[in-house]
C-alpha cells in the first residue's frame, strides 16, 4: 500500500481542510488502528487497517457529537466511513460545517 | 496434491422432498468492554442509535448485565447483517431487532428498510442464539433463502 499524505490526495479547499483538521483527531481516538491519522493516504481502507464495525460506530457518534449533527440513515453504510476521503463526502452531505 | 471436490448432498425433508431453500449463516463476538466504554463515552444517545425501546429496556432491568445484554444485541445485529448480506447498504440498527420470549429463546423481527430487503431476498425465517461471559458476548444467526420457482413446463414450451 502506498502511505501518502491525507492532505495531498484528498480534495483540498478551505473547507475541506478544516473539517479535516477536526476529523484527524477522532480518527485516532476511535478508529482503533496502529498508525496516525495524518500519515494516511485519503483513500486508504481504515477497515483493512483494523477499524471494526464497532469502532466505525464509536467514530460514527464522535464525529455526531463534534460537528453537532446527526446522519441520517442513508448514509450509515460501511462505505461512509471507510476512509478519510470518503468520511470528509459523508461530513459534508449530513450539513457538517467546520467553523 | 489436488483432491477432488467434495460434493454437496442435499438432505431431504420429512416429506421426501429436497431442500427449497438455501442456507445462510451469520456470526459475530463482541468485546463487552467495548460496549460497556461507548455507555461510558455516549450514555443513552448509544443505546437510542443502535436499539429499539424493547431491547433498551430488557438491558435496563438488570443494570449489572447492562453491558453483556447490550453486546449480545449488537452481536445479532451484525450476525443477521452477515447473514442476509446487508453489509455494503444503508440501514438503521434499530430495524434488526433481538425479541426476547418469556421461555428465554430469542428471535429476530425486522422492520423498516431490513424487513423490505429481507422480502426482496427471498429470506424465510430467521433464528438466532446469543451467549456471553465475563468477557465476551457472541451470536449466531441462521436463516433460510427461498429459491425461485422452477419455470414451469407450459413457459419452457413457449
Amino acid at each position: 500500500m502506498t502511505m501518502t499524505s491525507a492532505s495531498t490526495t484528498a480534495p483540498s479547499s478551505p473547507g475541506i481542510d478544516a473539517l479535516q483538521a477536526r476529523l484527524l483527531p477522532l480518527i485516532d481516538a476511535h478508529a482503533s488502528i496502529d498508525r496516525p491519522a495524518a500519515s494516511l493516504g485519503a483513500d486508504d481502507d481504515l477497515y483493512t487497517l483494523g477499524m471494526s464495525s464497532h469502532d466505525s460506530i464509536q467514530l460514527m457518534m464522535a464525529l455526531e457529537a463534534d460537528f453537532s449533527i446527526e446522519f441520517p440513515n442513508a448514509l450509515l453504510t460501511k462505505a461512509s466511513f471507510q476512509s478519510i476521503a470518503a468520511i470528509l463526502r459523508t461530513l459534508e452531505r449530513a450539513g457538517a460545517v467546520a467553523a | 496434491m489436488l483432491t477432488p471436490p467434495v460434493p454437496v448432498i442435499r438432505m431431504p425433508d420429512a416429506a421426501g422432498a429436497l431442500s427449497a431453500a438455501d442456507p445462510l449463516v451469520g456470526i459475530d463476538i463482541v468485546a463487552i468492554r467495548r460496549i460497556r466504554s461507548s455507555l461510558e463515552r455516549f450514555g443513552d444517545r448509544f443505546v437510542d442509535r443502535l436499539y429499539t425501546p424493547g431491547e433498551a429496556a430488557y438491558a435496563m432491568a438488570a443494570p449489572a448485565c447492562r453491558a453483556q445484554r447490550l453486546a449480545a444485541r449488537f452481536a445479532a445485529k451484525e450476525a443477521v447483517i452477515k447473514a442476509l448480506g446487508f453489509g455494503g447498504q444503508a440501514l438503521c440498527w434499530r430495524d434488526i431487532e433481538v425479541i426476547r420470549h418469556d421461555s428465554g429463546a430469542c428471535a429476530i423481527a425486522l422492520h423498516g428498510q431490513a424487513a423490505r430487503r429481507a422480502r426482496e431476498r427471498r429470506v424465510g425465517a430467521i433464528a438466532v442464539s446469543l451467549s456471553h461471559d465475563d468477557d465476551y458476548a457472541i451470536a449466531v444467526v441462521h436463516a433460510t433463502r427461498r429459491r425461485p420457482r422452477p419455470p414451469s413446463f407450459s413457459l419452457l414450451a413457449s
